[in-house]
């Protein structure tokens, strides 16, 4: 079963990473931008231009500058989070990790 | 629910009509009953009423006083202090041998869940005698549940014992993004069962706090979150306590890797006066995941480990610095949904089952924040965190496996 909603594809594009518990959503990048600029629309823009082609916006910016982006098919979250995250409006950006109960 | 407001009067704290306060006697600070003193005399006629000190009236219980044993209790007015009570008691009758205050005794609350007896992970944390002497506004706290929703059926609560809709208000689903927070694993059915399910109901299981919960849905059908979806729950969490004027505590039994995001989250709970209970872990020896692991950066989180019947760390559960205290997470008996759920493929029952896991551990120490926090509403989310671990019970090993060690209800809450 596949269920989109603000976590993306969790249940069916689990992607495993070098540790076992760092997973994240597939093709998922969080974005989050500094207070100063986190209602710039001219940052925000900035900021989404200078991502990788194709992607697009799955959550915009809220008022704390925080957005959700849908990275285009096979593109690495950690990647492009080191590849935008010099630029001088964003706080940090990192792909959306995912957690899970802690039942046996 | 009946069954919850007998609980809830029980924590009244008068007796016979008199309020019940704490008194220095003997050195020791004892509850007592204000203004009644009982005193023992050698013959069997009993004391007058008269003026005691200070011009406040002193009178004598009953008629029937003293009793065959020379007992007998005075009644004074409710602001003389018991010392001059106990003096005018002894002005009143030359063979008064003792006088003392009407010391309080605590009757031990035993619920009539049918499965309480199998609630080991309550009886070794003093749940019982905790209810006995927790007076707290049950509304004064607000106990956030991030997980896997709750067992609704036709958009009601469908559990017997978690349907009190005073008590259980429907948050987002923010996996689905709607607002219907059905639980489709159980995993947060039986997360809140052990924090809060109804006590004293005649049937199931009992529950450590009797106060407010929030249900919001942050894990999905095969008990997975993210870290958007734990900031979001986050969020929502702040502005309900808000909004309803109430102290935060937040449970999350789960967890993942380090993230901003999930720590950008904790700072927001920080600084809206949040506490952040989370599991350590079920990495099998391996480390604490977060957000448990933040709380040596945070003093608003609280790492919970999980210790099995023996008080020993069960081989699946994760250690490290980070661990706070441990509770109960083997073999514990609380709630799952009426209906098919994705626990249920997994060989569990509907409606009630045991589980393992640090995430069984963690709402016991979120409902014992909540009784403590209720009792002591000007506490701050760290001085929360202080009263669980000075009250915890250490236990022989290593600091990476127990923390402070098992959280003791009885003695948070003295």
């Amino acid at each position: 079963m596949t269920r989109e909603g603000t976590s993306g594809r969790i249940e069916s594009n689990l992607k495993e990473q070098d540790q076992s518990i760092a997973r994240h959503v597939e093709n998922q990048l969080i974005v989050k931008l500094k207070r100063e600029f986190a209602v710039n629309q001219v940052a925000r823009q900035q900021v989404i231009e200078s991502l990788p082609e194709k992607s697009t916006v799955g959550r915009g910016f809220d008022d704390q500058g925080f957005a959700i982006i849908n990275l285009p098919e096979g593109a690495d979250p950690s990647a492009v989070a080191q590849e935008i995250g010099n630029h001088q409006a964003i706080e940090y950006a990192e792909p959306n990790f995912i957690d899970s109960g802690a039942v046996e | 629910m009946p069954a919850q407001t007998e609980l809830l009067q029980q924590q009244s704290r008068t007796f016979q009509g008199r309020s019940v306060v704490t008194v220095e006697w003997q050195g020791e600070q004892v509850e007592a009953v204000e203004g009644m003193v009982a005193y023992r005399k050698t013959s069997p006629t009993p004391v007058e009423p008269m003026e005691a000190e200070h011009g406040l009236m002193v009178n004598v219980l009953g008629t029937s006083y003293p009793d065959p044993l020379g007992i007998g209790v005075i009644m004074t007015d409710a602001g003389l202090e018991v010392e001059h009570a106990a003096s005018a008691a002894e002005k009143m009758s030359p063979d008064v041998l003792w006088t003392e205050p009407v010391l309080l005794d605590h009757g031990t609350l035993i619920p009539n869940d049918t499965y309480f007896a199998q609630q080991w992970n309550l009886a070794d944390i003093g749940a019982a005698r905790a209810w006995d002497i927790w007076n707290g506004d049950p509304r004064k706290v607000v106990v956030a549940v991030l997980d896997s929703g709750i067992s609704i059926e036709n958009g009601s609560l469908s559990h017997q014992d978690l349907n009190d809709t005073n008590r259980f208000f429907l948050g987002r689903d923010l996996v689905n993004n709607d607002d219907d927070p059905s639980d489709d694993h159980g995993h947060g059915t039986h997360v809140a069962g052990i924090a809060a399910a109804i006590t004293n109901n005649g049937t199931g299981v009992a529950g450590l706090w009797p106060g407010l919960v929030l249900v919001l849905k942050v894990f999905n059908s095969s008990n997975d979150g993210s870290s958007v979806t734990f900031k979001d729950g986050v969020l929502a969490a702040v502005s309900f306590a808000s909004d309803h004027h109430a102290h935060l505590i937040i449970n999350y039994s789960g967890g993942g890797p380090d993230s901003q995001t999930k720590k950008t989250a904790v700072e927001y709970a920080r600084d809206n006066g949040g506490l952040i209970v989370a599991a350590a872990g079920n990495e099998s020896g391996g480390k604490i995941i977060f957000p448990a692991a933040y709380s040596t950066q945070y003093p608003n989180v609280i790492a919970v480990g999980a210790v099995d019947r023996q008080h020993k760390r069960p081989s699946f559960a994760s250690r490290g610095p980070e661990m706070t205290v441990v509770a109960p997470g083997v073999d514990i008996l609380s709630s799952l949904p009426n209906y098919f759920v994705t626990l249920n493929s997994e060989g569990k029952q509907t409606k009630y089952g045991r589980l393992d896991g640090t995430s069984q551990a963690t709402p016991l120490a979120t409902a014992l924040a909540a009784l403590v926090w209720s009792k002591w509403p000007d506490l701050s989310a760290s001085q929360v965190r202080e009263k669980i671990t000075q009250s915890a019970d250490s236990i022989v090993g290593s600091d990476e496996d127990y923390g402070h060690g098992m959280i003791n209800a009885e003695a948070a809450l003295s």
